[in-house]
């Protein structure tokens, strides 16, 4: 059976296309997709293409490849690929529209589609059809494709945080049958504000291995303790590398009902140090928070009334979902990496990242972004409201040190 | 097992308020007497393993029950789906579905099938695989009980649902409730962005129903608008 599937996708012309050439491009679409037997609908608004392709599967993608390395158009961003039982546009061989009103209408060919109305009102109820309305309204509408320039990291100007060259200090408590270990520290950027906003304390061995060899080696029951333990130890350390932003610190588990020793340790350490308890901010994963949400909600006040701050870590991931966001307001998210990952072509993703920023932004909750790795994923990011950055692309944790971040260059 | 043979159905409206009409009826597994489902389940003593077995089965008895008492042509029929029984037996609890339908009056169009978002799913690419393959059939999917369990955006991520339901718990004293007021702006926008019907589930009060209704929230199922009823489609009450 030939699977019969529709692919909706949007991007970004390379530059303002005349009528004269949207029409040469139709005119050769229209050719070669009845010679595919492909339809569908393509739409055009001030540089930006949103189209919907209809056809057995096999063809239907490999044409999308085609149409990914036409140069004539960049971001190609996949909004949706699925099966459908039949052809919306089973008249078309590719319809077309042009998104201004009165734009292209006198071109033989092109037809007033919003105004009219006349191809909508005869679609099924179907997907195409809501995503055609939600273009109408303004949405999935690319910009013009910005000139490719080769991505130039430049260090930001304003960096607030001193970077020091502290010599690399044996930390390593070696009578404890702990194993040896220290702390790397990576920055977190306010790219908007160009600015350090804080540091996050990695565990890694003493001479930089990953934290995992640390970790492994330490029996479960020691993990609380090893918590308090690493905590007291990043404090410290930060604060002899002359950390002035805040100190992010990972949670392994949170504390059972009514036990706050842990929250008291951390501020204790972090007064004899100099730093103020409202500089820490402690990362919570999903794994770490307890089987009862209540004992959770007793730590998570606990931590809050003692002025430290509260970042939910990897959110999108495990048990990290929107009931949470419902149950308890923490000043900060980071997101879970597949959120990111290649957001400037996956459009579920934009989709869904779209929502969040705006929950996060009704509840004046900062997102941060973590894992960053390409300047198309943080082109997208920044252009759609996300702040704060941390990853290997802004700077690798540096081990004892506060490494210095550069910033992609703002290309907007 | 022989008792299983007692259990029946509720069926709750879905209705649209934009064109003031039901649009279709959940099916709810009840007892005899209109015991709840989790009193079906414990007392006929459902294993684990004999659970997507009775999964499948309700499916088809719901079919057969909604084609019985004149499901309109115009309206779907709602179903729930264990998304762990396609990942243990692969498509043929969608098989035996489509087998019903077939034999019933209800067109594969008018048949959605609700997977539960509190549900694991451990396998996201064969469930989806298996979904488009009977969406290619007219199938429709609602991703159920959305914004309560685990694995909800990670989900659509990779499988773009038809309809996605609103959890009971967000909607619940919406009006007052400002941190479910943002979850929901921020869901709808994701789910105009993707071509997703939104439905608010378990609407008891007109405070609820105002909110949602403002936000532009037009399909909704609830006790607002019509209880369950045992073995027949109820009448539908519109909230001024």
């Amino acid at each position: 059976m030939n699977n019969l599937i529709h692919l909706i996708y949007n991007s970004s012309a390379t530059h303002l296309f005349t009528d004269a050439e949207l029409n040469r491009l139709l005119t050769a679409a229209r050719n070669k997709n009845a010679s595919l037997n492909v339809t569908g609908m393509l739409l055009y608004a001030d540089g930006g293409f949103f189209q919907i392709l209809e056809g057995p599967e096999a063809v239907v993608d490999a044409l999308l490849a085609t149409i990914q390395a036409d140069t004539r158009h960049a971001r190609v961003t996949t909004i949706i690929r699925e099966s459908i039982p039949e052809r919306s546009f089973g008249e078309w061989t590719m319809g077309y529209a042009s998104v201004r009103p009165g734009e292209n209408t006198q071109t033989e060919g092109l037809n007033d589609f919003f105004g009219s109305g006349e191809i909508v009102s005869q679609m099924d109820a179907g997907r195409a059809k809501k995503l055609l309305m939600a273009f109408k309204q303004g949405r999935w509408r690319a910009k013009l494709a910005y000139p490719v320039t080769a991505p130039s990291p430049t260090a930001p100007e304003a960096l607030t945080e001193v970077e020091s060259s502290a010599a690399r200090q044996a930390t390593a408590a070696n009578n404890s049958p702990r194993p040896p270990f220290t702390f790397a520290f990576q920055p977190i950027v306010n790219a908007a504000r160009r600015q350090i906003i804080g540091y996050e304390a990695l565990i890694r061995g003493t001479d930089g291995e990953p934290a995992d060899t640390v970790l492994q080696r330490l029996p479960l029951e020691e993990i609380a303790a090893f918590d308090e333990d690493a905590h007291r130890k990043a404090i410290a350390l930060a604060s002899r590398l002359g950390l002035t932003s805040r100190l992010h610190l990972n949670v392994a588990r949170c504390s059972t009902a009514g036990d706050f020793q842990h929250v008291e340790s951390v501020i204790a350490t972090a007064k004899r140090c100099g730093i103020e308890p409202s500089k820490i901010v402690l990362e919570i994963k999903h794994e770490a928070s307890t089987d009862d949400p209540a004992a959770l909600s007793a730590w998570l006040r606990a931590c809050r009334t003692a002025g430290l701050r509260i970042c939910i870590d990897d959110f999108g991931s495990g048990h990290a979902g929107l009931a949470l966001l419902d149950h308890y307001q923490p000043e900060t998210i980071s997101l879970s990496m597949w959120m990111s990952r290649s957001i400037h072509s996956n459009g579920p993703r934009q989709a869904i990242l779209r929502g969040l920023i705006q929950t996060c932004s009704d509840l004046g909750i900062d997102v941060i972004s973590k894992g960053v790795e390409s300047n198309e994923e943080y082109t997208w990011l920044r252009e759609n409201g996300i702040e704060c950055f941390q990853g290997y692309l802004l700077a690798k944790p540096g081990l004892e040190m506060l490494a210095k971040p550069m910033l992609p260059s703002e290309i907007l | 097992m022989a008792d299983l043979e007692n259990y029946t159905f509720a069926f709750q409206p879905i209705v649209d308020i934009s064109c003031r009409r039901c649009v279709g009826h959940e099916a709810l597994v009840r007892g005899p007497a209109g015991e709840a489902a989790r009193y079906v389940l414990m007392s006929y003593g459902i294993t684990e393993t004999s659970l997507f077995e009775f999964d499948a089965a309700a499916r088809e008895r719901a079919i057969g029950l909604a084609s019985d008492i004149g499901l309109p042509g115009d309206a779907y029929l709602s179903l729930n789906l264990l998304p762990a029984s396609l990942e243990a037996v692969g498509d043929a609890p969608l098989l035996t579905t489509m087998a019903a339908i077939a034999n019933s009056s209800i067109s594969p169009r008018q048949i959605m099938i609700e997977v539960s978002e509190t549900e694991r799913i451990s396998d996201f690419r064969r469930f989806y695989s298996i979904a488009n393959q009977y969406r290619a059939q007219g199938l429709r999917f609602a991703l159920d009980d959305f914004g309560a369990g685990y694995a909800g955006l990670n989900l659509l991520a990779e499988f773009q649902p038809d309809v996605i339901k609103l959890d009971m718990s967000l909607v619940n004293r919406i009006w007052e409730r400002g941190p479910r007021q943002a979850i929901i702006r921020g869901v709808i926008r994701t789910c105009d962005d993707l071509g997703i019907d939104v439905i608010a589930e378990g609407v008891e009060t007109l405070e609820e129903y105002r909110w949602l209704r403002d936000e532009n929230i037009s399909i909704f199922q609830g006790y607002l608008f019509a209880r369950p009823m045992l073995q027949s489609f109820p009448e539908i009450t519109f909230p001024r």
